[in-house]
């Protein structure tokens, strides 16, 4: 597997909230989601194990998302990851890398419609913050609500992790 | 009584926007828009304080505090529109 190739998906099931300003768990007709905020930036943590079959190149996040109310305006978020890895991170605080911006796009016109948004990080220190096969680490999501407009929550489904 | 703050506004769009994103309201307005009637609203609250206030008869109007005006305002109101 390479480039091209899932490395992983996470699910709103496996989010490990920061203790303040945290997304929300909801329910959408069933569908298990983390509403953000339409004006405080809320934030999602997802711990993951690197694969093993990642290259160490670049990689490309999807956000699955829908707006809650909103069927005008635009949705962002920003991603990042932190490596613990074999001793590369205290866990005693955070070590997450820059914060990479999923430019905000329009919300779909039905409000319940799913839109996927993504950015594609490049590997390294500032970028994916190294991060290794085999390694834990975990993502940081967070709503773009100084750069989005869309009134309401942001729902996140789902997110995919691919190597760019 | 001044116009609210623009921490006050913004908190009255947080309620808002979460209400709408509670009940799953569409809306096809952005922040930008909601937040340009919130501040007009308030300001024709404020320039109108003088004459809700005279419609008040007497002796409610000086019975009454300021609160409790606005109470029966927002009563009378969340009545006539059906507002919970």
């Amino acid at each position: 597997m390479a480039s091209g190739d899932t490395l992983f998906t996470l699910h709103p099931s496996q989010n490990q909230p920061p203790t303040s300003n945290y997304a929300t768990v909801d329910t959408r007709n069933g569908h298990l989601v983390l509403d953000f905020d339409a004006t405080t930036q809320e934030t999602a943590i997802f711990p993951f194990v690197m694969p093993r079959h990642y290259g160490g190149g670049g990689i490309t996040v999807y956000v699955h998302y829908a707006a809650s109310s909103a069927t005008t305006g635009t949705i962002g978020f920003d991603v990042t990851f932190e490596r613990v890895g074999d001793g590369q991170q205290d866990t005693d605080s955070d070590g997450f890398a820059t914060a990479q911006t999923i430019t905000a796009a329009t919300v779909p016109g039905t409000s319940g419609n799913v839109d996927i948004i993504n950015v594609a990080i490049t590997a390294g220190a500032a970028g994916t913050d190294s991060i290794a096969a085999g390694e834990y680490g975990r993502l940081r999501i967070r709503r773009d609500v100084a750069n989005d407009t869309a009134t309401g929550d942001a729902e996140l489904f789902g997110v995919e992790v691919k190597e760019t | 009584m001044a116009v609210l703050t623009d921490p006050e506004r913004s908190a009255l769009f947080q309620k808002f926007s979460q209400d709408l994103s509670n009940t799953r309201t569409s809306i096809g307005l952005v922040k930008a828009d909601v937040r340009a009637a919130i501040n007009a609203i308030d300001d024709w609250v404020d320039a109108n304080a003088t004459a809700f206030n005279q419609a008040i008869p007497q002796p409610a109007r000086a019975a009454l505090t300021a609160q409790q005006k606005a109470k029966l305002l927002w009563f009378v109101v969340q009545r006539r529109f059906e507002v919970s």
